[in-house]
């Protein structure tokens, strides 16, 4: 059975990433698993978690899913003030504030490597909670988290605490499933946000605050994370992993990064689309 | 499927079509399913096509659709639009070579006519069909019904 193809990256910008995600979900056949985060590379490796609470973070970017509008998703004047890029995702999904304190885990397969997992929303979910992010947590969950992870109406929690948001790609047999990993939360970024109308029940009333909850309070390190990702990933596809050398764009000139999307292209060949794009917002005044 | 579902595709797929007085023939309206969970249904070369119920109930909410231009000239398999539900976008394909005549506008502003209506209001795009054949290697309602019986098992 083929391999699951680990590429990792840091500090790869996300329009990028998501480019590179877009043409590997439109070769046909492979699975590929593609992670992204932002920061130093001591942070990212750091074994304990380093917390930023209070301080006004570098916002790397805002993600919306297809067809999101950013008037009525963002707060203008902020956006404004703080010349966040917006990237607009081939994916559907909410809205996503991405700092050094999101993981992003991507993950892009189809039927051809996992036949009994069938092409639909809800079960990719459900597959992706069951099979790969619980058995990835569990082992390593502090003795004081006292809620277990698990799939709640459409979102990833600890009991009913929001720790990662998903969104999907869906094409004949082909899929991309991202999960972005709330690490620790802060609410300072939130504030680009506006209050979706759209809720999910069990948030009920909750503020930002009350809703989410950052892995950095129940596990012991991003390192942990990371480390368990390799083996989680091989259980749940039931095959082995290569995975790539750190790709960071900034420290390699680009070159590894560009020969990734070279062959991502060349994969994808005449089925390539990119619907991933750069969202020029707010108007000039 | 629901027993609702069962009874809107049956009406749907059965139901005959009769030209004005002017002509003396009359033409049955066929039906036909994909596997990828589109429908087919031509009247006299003009194809109304769209998701199914089934697949509408598998995708959830649907929040968004985008459609093919009027006009275009599409061969089967190739992708004539998205729908997104609520984490999900998800390609529809063309399950029959032609040239959209028309879509449906009502779509972009209500967009989960499809989930309440998926075989009647919420139909995607008309289509002049240019290879009838290709409707030959689509399965009946029964067939169809047999294949998600099979996929939900």
């Amino acid at each position: 059975m083929a391999p699951v193809r680990w590429i990792r990256l840091r500090n790869v910008p996300l329009v990028r990433q998501l480019r590179l995600e877009e043409a590997l979900f439109r070769a046909p056949s492979g699975t590929w698993v593609v992670t992204n985060t932002f920061g130093s590379a001591g942070y990212d490796d750091a074994g304990e978690g380093e917390r930023a609470d209070g301080a006004e973070r570098h916002v790397h970017a805002i993600a919306m899913g297809i067809s999101g509008k950013p008037e009525l998703l963002l707060d203008e004047a902020l956006m404004r003030e703080r010349r966040v890029p917006i990237v607009r995702r081939f994916t559907g999904g909410g809205t996503v504030v991405l700092d050094r304190g999101t993981l992003l885990v991507s993950l892009i397969s189809g039927a051809d490597a996992l036949p009994a997992v069938r092409p639909f929303p809800h079960e990719l979910m459900a597959w992706t909670a069951a099979e790969l992010y619980a058995p990835l947590l569990a082992p390593i969950l502090a003795p004081h988290a006292r809620e277990s992870f698990g799939l709640v109406e459409q979102d990833y929690c600890l009991g009913t605490r929001k720790c990662a948001g998903n969104a999907q790609a869906i094409s004949g047999g082909r899929w991309v499933h991202h999960t972005s990993f709330l690490w620790d939360y802060s609410s300072e970024p939130m504030a680009l946000l506006k209050v979706p109308a759209r809720r999910p029940a069990y948030r009920g009333e909750r503020s930002h605050e009350d809703f989410l909850v950052g892995l950095s309070t129940v596990l012991p390190s991003r390192r942990a994370f990371w480390e368990r990702l390799e083996p989680a990933l091989a259980s749940a596809f039931g095959t082995r992993v290569e995975q790539s050398a750190v790709c960071v764009s900034a420290t390699d000139g680009g070159r590894a990064l560009a020969a990734l999307e070279e062959d991502a292209r060349t994969r994808a060949a005449e089925h390539l689309r990119v619907k991933t794009c750069l969202v020029d917002w707010p108007p000039a005044i | 499927m629901s027993i609702i579902a069962r009874a809107t595709l049956r009406a749907t797929a059965s139901r005959a079509f009769s030209r004005p007085a002017a002509f003396s023939r009359s033409f049955a309206v066929v039906t036909k399913f994909t596997t990828d969970h589109e429908y087919v249904s031509n009247n006299d070369g003009i194809a109304t096509v769209g998701i199914t119920k089934f697949a509408a109930e598998a995708l959830g909410d649907i929040v968004f659709v985008e459609l093919p231009e009027v006009g275009a000239k599409l061969d089967q398999k190739e992708s004539m639009g998205v729908v997104e539900s609520v984490k999900a976008a998800s390609d529809v394909y063309m399950p029959i070579s032609g040239e959209i005549l028309e879509v449906n506008d009502m779509l972009k502003d209500s967009p989960a006519t499809i989930n309440e209506s998926p075989l009647e209001k919420g139909w995607m795009a008309k289509i002049k069909i240019s290879n009838p054949a290709e409707m030959d290697e689509m399965m009946t309602l029964e067939a169809y019904e047999k294949f998600c019986a099979d996929e939900s098992s």
